[in-house]
């Protein structure tokens, strides 16, 4: 094989991202148990909203339970804590991500990667209803601390942009609260709070968001050399977890110069790029490699999702922090990159229209879940919208992030095949 | 006095809000819907306009549309506001209010600013970190911001003065209803719980004044009851505070043994533990008696004081037997909080049922059976 550019491949760089994220988790994991061990204080942290940058200010590991779910899922093993429980109690209607969490802790916090931690110290967004519940059980069960950061978000008629006036009442709102954190963490940790090591800790964000950026935009190439369901999570976990470090930016370098060796090689995802599609929603981790061989058996690639967008953390959406006034840009960026994610999810039609043209997508997969009603809850009222106002084919799923009972295969087989005989069919009518 | 009662069904189950059409055909005014739980209806008052509690349509409407723009694990309430949307039941509205009670409820604010693009369709954030010193000034701020919106829709402009009066009379409405809840409390034999509740959520519909003047006629008519006392246990129905149950349910409950000595159906008119404060600024009194005055509620997150406590101290003022846990199909803040109050009432030894229901339930013999049941144990472990 050679590059377009006659070139000779850079073998070592293909597959080098899978196992350095392989590693990096594989080490977060032990770095959180190590604390543990040791009686410092954990973080569980969410990553819709980690405010990562003031709790790795003052070096306290970060515990992200979606992520510790999820793996319990893709392990097979997430029906086990779900059991556990609703045995408990809690309703088979909520969301998975809880129960497994719950699960685990009511077994002893044991995972199929490791020893889950007691959180010390909880800080939950607003981001998602749930959070604040999932807190709570922390809370009640460790009696550790509990900061919410209230996020206030989209407001106001035609949803958009919050006007300047009452974007710096809210920034005002969230500084304060900012604040109120670093005093708890002061307290948590006995320690004082270090401005320059805040300072460091945006400075890597910075970097991060910009290299996310440009990963995205790799997929504007034809073929795409990544999926956003696939390789994408693991940009999304890895970011995540190493959101506030140089491991995490390090990470996405060698992603990106994979990826752009890819792009140099022409090599996709499938072995032939037919349709280039969006995923509006969140992956199925109970059927993980299942969901995506019933698009990529048609030559499917997902080139976009909104997942890596707010599931990332908002860092696509182009964080930039002035670290000549960190307190004030930390408030500011927070809030702009909550807004523009997670108010954003509720009415995301137009990004969803901008992406489909400049990503060059035929078709836009909405994948709701029984588990998540913040991103759930409207999908199809969009899917509709979509075909009616801007005639962009869209196909509507039902599954779940972790409980592998509300999968049905034969279903969804049905409704993918179908979806992509209709592409095909509009395809050859446009004469492509 | 049984007109007053049936008048209130009338009201609460009419999807076409004649009293809300009426009174815009009086006054010329415009009426703003906001979605449970809590709203400030003091400053839509104050600009004017009419507050409606909206509750979805119940069980009077059969769902055509809603149910392909929605996933399959969603409340009815979400699916039927909807509903009223796209079979313009909501003609009479010139603004719908959200707030943040839910995930659920958040989708359902943008649902409808997609669909209805022309009509004024508006998400206040009421804050979810109450003991943040920021988050007073904060609710005030948005506070100012509605009304500045309703101004710009047409309403009155903000006037201090008239925010201090709508407080006013909405705190009298507030007292009343309190000291009615009260009473029947102490008495449960002497009114039915379906007439209280009607009576009470009556007020989602009205002006505050009018519906102020109801809750005089039936206290004063009701201290002429006399009727003897059932041997019933005495309950508190906890879960229903947004999604309501169709009024049968309420009864149903009573006619299999128990007496409904509290509940939290309709909360959002009882959101207050006391007057709030008419001197000063009012937006910022609002927004203090929302961070520290408001009831506990499973659509509120306050770590000063867990909602398990809170539901351990309304049993035991009300002298109560057991909880009854109401809770509306795949309503997730009902299912989380059932998993706590659960934790809670086991450790103060306070037996609970746990019901679930969709507003539209037309089937009640399961419900009946479960409840009569439940009552009669209690009763065999207390004689």
């Amino acid at each position: 094989m050679t590059r377009k550019d006659g070139a000779a491949p850079q073998a070592e760089l293909i597959g080098a991202t899978r196992s350095e994220s392989r590693r990096l988790m594989e080490e977060w994991w032990r770095h959180m148990e190590a604390a543990d061990d040791e009686g410092r204080p954990v973080a569980n942290v969410f990553v819709m909203g980690s405010i990562a940058e003031i709790l790795a200010a003052f070096d306290i590991p970060m515990c992200h339970p979606e992520i510790t779910s999820l793996q319990t899922a893709v392990r097979g093993k997430s029906m086990d804590y779900l059991n556990a429980a609703e045995d408990y109690g809690y309703s088979p209607d909520i969301c998975g991500y809880v129960k497994v969490d719950v699960g685990l802790h009511l077994k002893g916090r044991e995972h199929p990667n490791g020893k889950l931690p007691k959180p010390s110290l909880v800080v939950s967004p607003n981001t998602c209803n749930t959070y604040i519940k999932w807190s709570e059980i922390w809370e009640r069960t460790y009696g550790c601390p509990v900061f919410v950061l209230d996020l206030p978000g989209w407001r106001g008629t035609a949803a958009g942009p919050v006007p300047a006036e009452d974007f710096e009442r809210d920034c005002a709102y969230v500084e304060g609260q900012l604040r109120e954190l670093i005093a708890l963490c002061e307290q948590v940790t006995g320690k004082a709070f270090d401005i320059d090591r805040l300072r460091e800790a945006m400075g890597e964000v910075n970097e991060l968001s910009e290299l996310y950026q440009q990963l995205f935009a790799e997929n504007l190439h034809h073929p795409a050399p990544f999926d956003a369901m696939l390789e994408g999570l693991n940009y999304m976990g890895i970011a995540n977890a190493y959101r506030c470090s140089p491991e995490g930016s390090a990470f996405l370098r060698v992603a990106l110069a994979e990826l752009r060796e890819r792009v140099r090689l022409g090599l996709g995802v499938v072995p032939e790029e037919k349709y280039r599609l969006l995923l509006i929603g969140t992956a199925c981790y109970s059927h993980f490699r299942r969901f995506l061989e019933l698009f990529h058996s048609w030559g499917g690639v997902f080139v976009q999702s909104e997942y890596m967008s707010f599931g990332g953390g908002g860092i696509d959406k182009g964080i930039t922090y002035d670290l000549d006034r960190p307190l004030e840009s930390l408030a500011e960026q927070i809030l702009a990159s909550s807004q523009k994610c997670f108010s954003g999810i509720f009415f995301s039609h137009d990004w969803q229209s901008d992406v489909v043209d400049r990503w060059d997508i035929d078709g836009i997969c909405y994948h709701g879940i029984k588990s998540c009603r913040t991103v759930s809850t409207g999908l199809p009222d969009t899917r509709e919208w979509q075909m009616r106002q801007h005639d962009i084919p869209g196909l509507f799923i039902q599954s779940d992030l972790v409980d592998a009972r509300l999968w049905s295969d034969a279903q969804m087989k049905n409704r993918v095949d179908a979806f992509f005989e209709a592409l095909a069919s509009r395809k050859a009518k446009a004469g492509r | 006095m049984n007109d007053l009662y049936v008048t209130c069904e009338d009201i609460i189950s009419d999807i076409d809000f004649k009293t809300v059409r009426d009174w815009k055909d009086r006054t010329g005014g415009k009426a703003v819907g906001y979605f449970p739980v809590y709203a400030p209806a003091e400053i839509i008052h104050a600009a004017g306009m009419l507050p409606v509690g909206l509750a979805g349509a119940g069980d009077r409407l059969d769902i055509q549309h809603a149910d392909a723009r929605f996933g399959s694990f969603i409340c009815s309430i979400v699916k039927t506001t909807l509903e009223l949307g796209m079979t313009d039941h909501l003609a009479a509205f010139d603004a719908l209010l959200f707030t943040s009670i839910c995930d659920s409820a958040r989708n359902l604010c943008y649902v409808m600013q997609r669909n209805f693009p022309e009509k004024y369709v508006d998400f206040l954030h009421l804050p979810h970190n109450p003991s943040s010193p920021a988050a007073a000034e904060f609710l005030a701020s948005e506070y100012r911001r509605l009304s500045a919106r309703l101004e710009e829709l047409g309403g009155e402009p903000y006037d201090e003065v008239a925010v201090l009066h709508a407080i006013e009379a909405f705190n009298e409405n507030r007292a009343l209803t309190r000291s009615l809840c009260d009473w029947r409390a102490e008495r449960p034999h002497l009114m039915k719980a379906s007439e209280l509740y009607a009576l009470v959520r009556a007020g989602n519909y009205l002006p505050v004044e009018q519906h102020t003047e109801m809750l005089v006629a039936a206290g004063a008519e009701l201290e002429g009851r006399a009727a003897k006392a059932r041997d019933s246990i005495r309950v508190v129905v906890e879960g229903a505070f947004c999604e309501q149950p169709p009024i049968d349910v309420v009864r149903i409950i009573e006619q299999a043994g128990c007496y409904v000595v509290d509940d939290d159906l309709t909360i959002g008119r009882r959101w207050f533990t006391e007057d709030i404060p008419t001197d000063g600024d009012p937006m910022m009194a609002l927004a203090q008696a929302y961070l520290d005055k408001s009831v506990y509620s499973s659509v509120r997150h306050d770590f000063r004081k867990p909602r398990s406590q809170g539901l351990v101290e309304k049993v035991r003022n009300r002298k109560a037997d057991a909880v009854i846990m109401l809770v509306a199909k795949f309503c997730e803040p009902a299912y989380f909080d059932y998993v706590l109050f659960k934790q809670e009432l086991e450790k103060e030894g306070i037996p609970h049922l746990l019901i679930e229901f969709e507003e539209k339930l037309f089937t009640f013999e399961n419900l009946r059976m479960e409840v009569e049941t439940f009552a009669e144990s209690l009763l065999f472990e207390f004689a």
